[in-house]
């Protein structure tokens, strides 16, 4: 025997288990609309995220790489996929010459096919400590010293510690310093000095051949730093007419972002055109379900009110009811959207191909706090309409209508 | 019958869930390592996801006991054997055998946050289940109680109006 107290709340219960469809198919909508909701924000700041960091951490201007590389360039940067190109190293000098170029660094690409931390092929990048303005900054605060022979930096999401040692064809070295995580190709890449690239390039010949193991003055990119107040685009474009023939391409850093830029901008489009299909939806939807849910418990409504119910009463009775069932759909969205959104964060990244670096524990506190007012809204929405519907409901002719 | 039914239903689906993530859905990684001796040997993450298998399987055939079975505290004891049985099922991948070294493997960013996402349900369903049910079971025995001490009382008057 059922004895619980005939309060509002206990009420609303029985209603809602009374229509177990109905509530259900509600309770869906809600969880649809808080998982795109919720899935849909953390998956935008991410890449906003990325956006944000991979303009901060670019350090170079200008890349100069071989004809025909340009895109190989861009893949190795932002999404890590290992790349092998090369030109002469004499291009460092030649570009440091253009009108406009303060600072110039090479560096030299190399891809494994195996080694003792991963078994996929990792970028690996040679830079030069001395004249270096791109990977440095970022390591110093972990870097007494710069990078020797022997010693490497690697990106967060390689495994190893600081002081353990990987070994690349066969070749031994020592993790000095771990990159923070830039949700750029930075993550899956090893850093060393220009000499060691190349003395790896002698073992990995061993294991299958190298160019730079036949030739030592082989570079695969520069990096440009432009001075302050003139336009990139067009010292990049002295360097092209400078060097073009000699099979030099240049990539600039503003256009690279801009297109990364510009991919983002069509998927957050996306993802707001859904949030707010969703959300009008589900708004329409509980509006409606609210106004058909009064015009057949007139009856109900009208003995409750016989009974002693106000209208009061019976206006928190329908507020009780659609909060229950946005409640427990906004939980079960949200809860949902977070077993997908953080445990396959690495498999999104690598799915979508664009720089992800998910926001930190206070931003994302902050996205589900709004993210659970915005799915409560249509609730409080359909509430409203519900109480102003009962306010104009004249109960008295209903009873005598039934009679 | 149906509210019965349902954490049984949810057990056997998320335990065929578990066989299936690493038999078809998310398989693991396929590249072999070569030994010294020339042969080949799957990874550590191929084992990870055959103990998966089993556990799966487990799970699932703990679904169907508890469909079977009617008494609320023998189903409250396999709710609880099976939540133990998901806290193995998280383990094997994060520290028992574990997986590839790199976090850019198949599996870590499939297979096993696959794994771990549907055991941890079973968990938190087994464990509410177990709870509910030792509930409902503790209610039946003081509703039994209280009506065996009316019945006790209504004996007692019952003699003492022979008695007059």
């Amino acid at each position: 025997m059922n004895d619980k107290p005939l309060s509002t709340l206990n009420i609303a219960l029985l209603n809602l288990r009374r229509k177990v469809f109905r509530t259900m198919g509600l309770v869906l909508l809600a969880a649809l609309l808080a998982f795109t909701l919720l899935a849909g924000s953390v998956l935008s700041q991410s890449l906003d995220n990325g956006l944000n960091n991979l303009s901060q951490r670019m350090g170079a201007d200008i890349l100069a790489v071989p004809y025909g590389y340009e895109a190989n360039v861009q893949g190795a940067l932002l999404r890590g996929e290992p790349s092998t190109f090369y030109f002469d190293e004499l291009t460092t000098e030649r570009i440091a010459a253009v009108g406009g170029v303060i600072d110039v660094s090479p560096q030299l690409y190399l891809a494994t096919l195996d080694s003792s931390c991963c078994a996929y092929p990792v970028q690996l990048i040679g830079f030069d400590p001395q004249t270096d303005f791109a990977i440095t900054p970022w390591v110093s605060q972990t870097l007494d010293a710069p990078l020797t022979a022997g010693q490497i930096v690697i990106g967060s999401s390689l495994s190893g510690e600081v002081g353990q040692k990987l070994e690349f064809f066969n070749k031994s070295f020592v993790i000095v310093a771990r990159l923070e995580k830039t949700g750029m190709g930075f993550d899956t890449s090893v850093f060393m000095d220009l000499d060691s690239a190349r003395q790896l390039a002698q073992y990995s010949k061993r294991a299958g051949g190298h160019p730079v193991a036949d030739n030592a003055n082989l570079i695969s990119s520069v990096m440009v730093r432009v001075q302050d107040g003139l336009n990139t685009k067009d010292v990049a474009n002295d360097i092209l007419q400078s060097y073009g023939k000699d099979g030099v391409r240049v990539v600039v850093a503003e256009d690279m972002i801009s297109d990364v830029s510009s991919s983002l901008r069509g998927l957050t489009g996306y993802i707001l055109v859904l949030i707010a299909i969703l959300w009008i939806l589900t708004v329409g939807v509980l509006l409606i379900v609210t106004a058909v849910t009064i015009n057949s418990r007139r009856r109900e409504f009208s003995l409750f009110r016989v009974l002693g119910a106000t209208k009061g009463k019976l206006m928190r009775l329908i507020l009780c009811e659609s909060s229950i069932v946005s409640l427990i759909g906004t939980v079960a969205g949200m809860l949902a959207a977070a077993l997908v959104v953080f445990p396959f964060s690495t498999f999104i990244s690598m799915q979508l191909g664009l720089p992800y670096l998910q926001p930190s524990l206070p931003v994302l506190a902050l996205l589900f706090v709004l993210c659970f007012i915005i799915s409560l809204v249509p609730a409080c929405l359909a509430s409203i309409y519900g109480a102003v519907r009962i306010g104009k409901l004249e109960l008295s002719r209903t009873i005598k209508e039934a009679e | 019958m149906g509210s019965r039914m349902v954490p049984g239903i949810v057990i056997v689906l998320l335990g065929l869930f578990v066989v299936l993530v690493p038999a078809v859905i998310f398989p693991t990684c396929e590249t072999q390592i070569e030994t010294a001796a020339g042969g080949t040997v799957p990874m550590r993450c191929f084992w990870s996801g055959r103990a998966e298998i089993g556990i799966g399987a487990l799970i699932a055939a703990s679904g169907l006991l508890m469909l079977a079975f009617r008494p609320a505290l023998v189903r409250a004891g396999i709710a609880v054997a099976t939540a133990l049985l998901g806290v193995l099922g998280i383990l094997i991948p994060t520290v028992l055998i574990g997986g590839c070294e790199s976090p850019m493997m198949d599996c870590n960013t499939t297979t096993f946050p696959a794994v771990i996402v549907a055991n941890s349900l079973i968990v938190v369903v087994c464990v509410i289940t177990a709870l509910v049910l030792a509930r409902s079971d503790r209610r039946l025995q003081v509703q039994a109680q209280q009506q065996a001490t009316t019945n006790v009382t209504l004996d007692e008057r019952g003699a003492t109006h022979i008695e007059h």
